[in-house]
């Protein structure tokens, strides 16, 4: 039922956005005074690298959830550093239950249509934390959004997702995307979830124009079959590459076997 | 006579070789000293004369001489001696010290027989001058720059006219006293210095420098000249000549001093600590005194408070500002570097450092990254490496090679101080990307180099969850990163292999590096437990307290003590550690010597990417009897 109710937003999103404000603002008129006060005057503080982090125990919290949905969903001209900060408290807010307290569909939604690529990046990321029902179709679709960074951060959230392997398929296919980055990502998730379907794609990665993700393909060749990948011609002299990161991976692939 | 006869036997005889019939020695001809002639080989009582001329050569033929002819140009007589019962005259007489230095001089002894007339070999000579014993200066002076703000006018002291300003190196010249007999009547000044940030002051005034004049004369005096050399910048090699001058504005003698200001310095851990400080949060600022009160337990009037509220709740103050020296022979001067990061902490420097005895500097401009914050930049404590010793240690940062780094106005400056050879690490896969979020320097006593490397071991992390019981709750971490207990941690397998990449890819590598640019063996290295977690995109922060990030609070006279994060890996939040095997692991690997103190930063800093180090900055002291001008190791670095 919830697929389908995913779905059907994803074609006309507009309704359900309203949806998933309503029941937020529903649940927040169940909080107290106080604590809605307390909500409202919470400011993000600046981490040590200058983006914003909430870091309250009242927000960053079940009681929480319900207010950050509706300021994301409402609230889409707010600062973009805050909005990715109410992102990113909401994902640690909910991510203690997998069911996220009842509000994955909210989550899902969020993650794909926030108009902000950084936003949606926070959310989809953080989605390895979330049940599998709802979490891997929502990062399984973000894997074909337009956006190359919802794409690279829907393949990191498979890559940490226990049942990350039940994407397999569509990772692989986003092994060969256009971007950089999404390529580097989807290997590092085929590698982190084990994929050994995935060899003969991270094989083709090994030529890849980024030095990185050719880097990044051997050391998930290593975890997806690594006597296969040892046994590999073009191993031995990838291990005297130029790029120090790209012969570390293969040194350390060659030098595990024995 | 001689000469026709010279000519004819010039093709077959060497004419010096049929003799003169005079001996005649000449002592030095220095200006304004004595000189002798003493002339032998005449008959008793017979008259010689000496004459003068412009060099040897065919000369003139007196009558006088009954046509026998001199051997040297444009001759006058000098005077006329008497031989005694031997043979023998001399004469000494002063020599005037108007004539011209360097002049050459050619003496002939003739007695006068006719054409038979007596003569000695031409002696050919030049004068000279008298080489003063006492006119003296140092050979070098080493200053330091005059960076700070003593008028308190908000700008550098060199920037204004800092009359009776401490920063001044004194330079004593010492006159020749007997100076004025030997004709000096002067000295003269003169400033070489290619920098135009040098000046040379007397008696308040400024004689010398780029807005005054490079050379100037002094009227002499036999008391000590009194100089004051003030510099504006690091690492000048400029010269001042002191000359003395006769009447005639030529130099009797001179004397040169190299003037040399120091290298910019940045502290280390071995340093003593002089001061702490950090921001406090309190009020509508927020709350971090579960940080602030166990580092003022330990620390006392040690520790200072910056206000939070007043500087935009920025508590990164490590990141901020960087502490250094500027040290010259005479004086040490603390100096502040001011990050180009420009965030709430960014008057701070202006506010509460900046000014008498304490200078500040500022580098690079425009936009600022992550990698401009002085978390970044760190100092090893001394090392030896390939045979080249660095007595101050040696400068690191972090930057994405070849790609993002710190501004080049910093480090280009940084390099070009030479005594600290800054390298670089490595630092993109961290979200924050500063050196000190993995390793420090401790010091030890005990260890043959002083000191120990600081590292985090993520493969040792997992050791020590192997051997924790599974069903430990780990109440912070459910809060703070979602993770309940200790199972969920070990279980959590993207996790464990997001931290062998980084262990395989940067932690190792980075390691390797340190060993090579340090000179560091496997002795030289301690390992503290530590996991990262993906903080920002694919990119990494502690995800337990980062204990590395600690503060080497060595204040003199007190036990040295390590300010760290706890680490919270029990299921007691509170300040029993003696279960946390975290803890005990660290205490048991620090060097005895130090007390070591545990700090609550999860809320105001570890969940913000930051820990203790972040959280504070330390004013350190030089080491005592460490001079730069003096030791060797310091002056090969500096090419001195």
């Amino acid at each position: 039922m919830r697929t389908l109710m995913l779905t059907g937003f994803f074609i006309a999103n507009t309704s359900w956005a309203s949806e998933a404000t309503d029941r937020a603002e529903s649940a927040l008129a169940t909080l107290d005074a106080a604590t809605l006060t307390h909500l409202e005057s919470v400011q993000p503080r600046a981490t040590r690298a200058g983006w914003l982090r909430i870091v309250d125990d009242t927000v960053v919290s079940e009681s929480g959830a319900p207010w950050l949905i509706h300021q994301l969903a409402t609230h889409a001209d707010a600062h973009p550093s805050v909005r990715v900060a109410w992102a990113d408290a909401m994902v640690r807010a909910v991510r203690s239950d997998a069911d996220a307290f009842g509000w994955g569909d909210a989550w899902v939604e969020l993650a794909a249509t926030d108009g902000d690529s950084k936003v949606r990046a926070m959310l989809l990321a953080g989605l390895r934390h979330g049940d599998a029902s709802f979490a891997i179709p929502a990062l399984k679709q973000g894997l074909t959004h337009e956006d190359p960074a919802t794409r690279a951060a829907a393949a990191d959230g498979l890559a940490w997702h226990p049942q990350g392997l039940m994407a397999a398929e569509a990772l692989r296919q986003s092994l060969a995307d256009q971007d950089v980055e999404v390529r580097r990502m989807a290997a590092t998730a085929v590698g982190y979830l084990g994929d050994t379907e995935a060899f003969n794609d991270l094989v083709t990665l090994l030529d890849d124009v980024d030095p990185l993700v050719r880097a990044t393909a051997i050391r998930s060749l290593e975890r997806v079959a690594p006597e296969r990948a040892r046994a590999l011609p073009q191993m031995q002299d990838l291990a005297q590459d130029t790029h120090t990161q790209i012969q570390r991976a293969a040194s350390h692939l060659l030098n595990s076997g024995s | 006579m001689r000469t026709l006869f010279f000519g004819l036997l010039s093709l077959w005889v060497n004419p010096l070789a049929w003799g003169y019939d005079l001996e005649l020695e000449v002592t030095d001809m220095i200006l304004g000293a004595p000189v002798t002639f003493s002339v032998s080989g005449a008959d008793a009582g017979e008259t010689v004369y000496l004459v003068r001329g412009s060099d040897d050569g065919a000369g003139p033929c007196p009558s006088v001489l009954g046509g026998a002819c001199l051997d040297i140009l444009d001759a006058t007589v000098l005077t006329s001696l008497t031989a005694d019962g031997s043979g023998s005259a001399s004469w000494t007489v002063t020599v005037p010290s108007t004539l011209p230095l360097g002049m050459t001089v050619a003496i002939q002894a003739v007695a006068n027989r006719g054409i038979d007339s007596l003569f000695s070999e031409p002696t050919v000579t030049s004068i000279g001058a008298l080489e003063s014993d006492a006119l003296s200066a140092p050979e070098s002076l080493f200053g330091q720059p005059n960076a700070d703000d003593d008028d308190l006018n908000g700008t550098r002291d060199f920037l204004g006219t800092p009359a009776g300003d401490n920063d001044l190196t004194s330079l004593l010249v010492t006159p020749d006293s007997d100076g004025a007999a030997r004709g000096v009547v002067s000295h003269r000044l003169t400033l070489d210095d290619d920098s135009g940030l040098v000046r040379i002051w007397l008696d308040g005034d400024e004689i010398l420098g780029a807005s005054s004049a490079t050379e100037v004369e002094v009227d002499y005096s036999p008391a000590p000249i009194a100089l004051g050399v003030e510099f504006g910048q690091w690492r000048i090699h400029s010269t001042l000549e002191i000359e003395e001058l006769d009447s005639s504005g030529r130099t009797l003698d001179s004397v040169t001093v190299d003037l040399i200001s120091s290298p910019l310095m940045l502290t280390h851990h071995l340093q003593e600590a002089t001061y702490l400080v950090t921001v406090e949060l309190t009020g509508w600022a927020g709350d971090n005194s579960e940080f602030i009160e166990p580092i003022e337990d330990a620390l006392g009037d040690a520790l200072g408070k910056a206000d939070g509220a007043t500087y935009g709740f920025d508590v990164w103050i490590q990141d901020e500002i960087e502490f250094a020296f500027n040290i010259g022979q005479e004086r040490v001067q603390d100096f502040v570097i001011d990050s180009i990061r420009d965030r709430g902490l960014d008057p701070f420097a202006e506010d509460a450092l900046f000014g008498e005895d304490f200078g500040m500097g500022v580098w690079g401009s425009g936009w600022a990254s992550t990698w401009d914050s002085f978390g970044n930049f760190e100092t090893s404590p001394p090392v030896t490496v390939d045979g080249v010793t660095y007595p101050f240690g040696r400068a690191y940062y972090g930057a994405e090679v070849g790609y993002y780094r710190p501004d080049d106005a910093l480090t280009d400056f940084l390099a070009e101080q030479a005594i600290q050879a800054p390298f670089e690490i490595d630092t993109s896969w961290l979200a924050v990307g500063h050196v000190d979020e993995f390793m420090s320097f401790v010091p030890d006593s005990t260890s043959p180099k002083g000191f120990k490397l600081v590292y985090t071991d993520i493969d040792l992390a997992y050791e020590i969850l192997d051997d924790m019981d599974g069903s430990t709750s780990l109440p912070r971490y459910r809060s703070g990163h979602g993770i309940d207990d200790v199972e969920e941690f070990r279980d959590d397998l993207a996790l464990y292999r997001y931290n062998q990449d980084i262990k395989d890819f940067y932690l190792d590598p980075i390691l390797e590096q340190l060993k090579g640019e340090l000179g560091l063996t496997d002795d030289d290295i301690i390992y503290f437990p530590g996991i990262f977690e993906e903080a920002y995109g694919p990119w990494a922060a502690a995800l337990i307290p980062g204990m590395a990030n600690l503060v080497v609070a060595n204040l003199v006279g007190e036990t040295p003590k390590i300010l760290l994060a706890d680490p919270f890996m029990r299921s007691s939040a509170d300040d029993d550690r003696s279960d946390d095997p975290f803890v005990t692991h660290v205490e048991s690997v620090l060097p005895a010597e130090h007390e070591v103190v545990w700090v609550d930063d999860w809320e105001d800093y570890h969940l913000l990417l930051g820990e203790v180090h972040c959280g504070t900055n330390t004013i350190r002291q030089p080491t005592p009897g460490l001079d730069w001008w003096t030791d060797e190791d310091s002056l090969s670095l500096l090419g001195e």
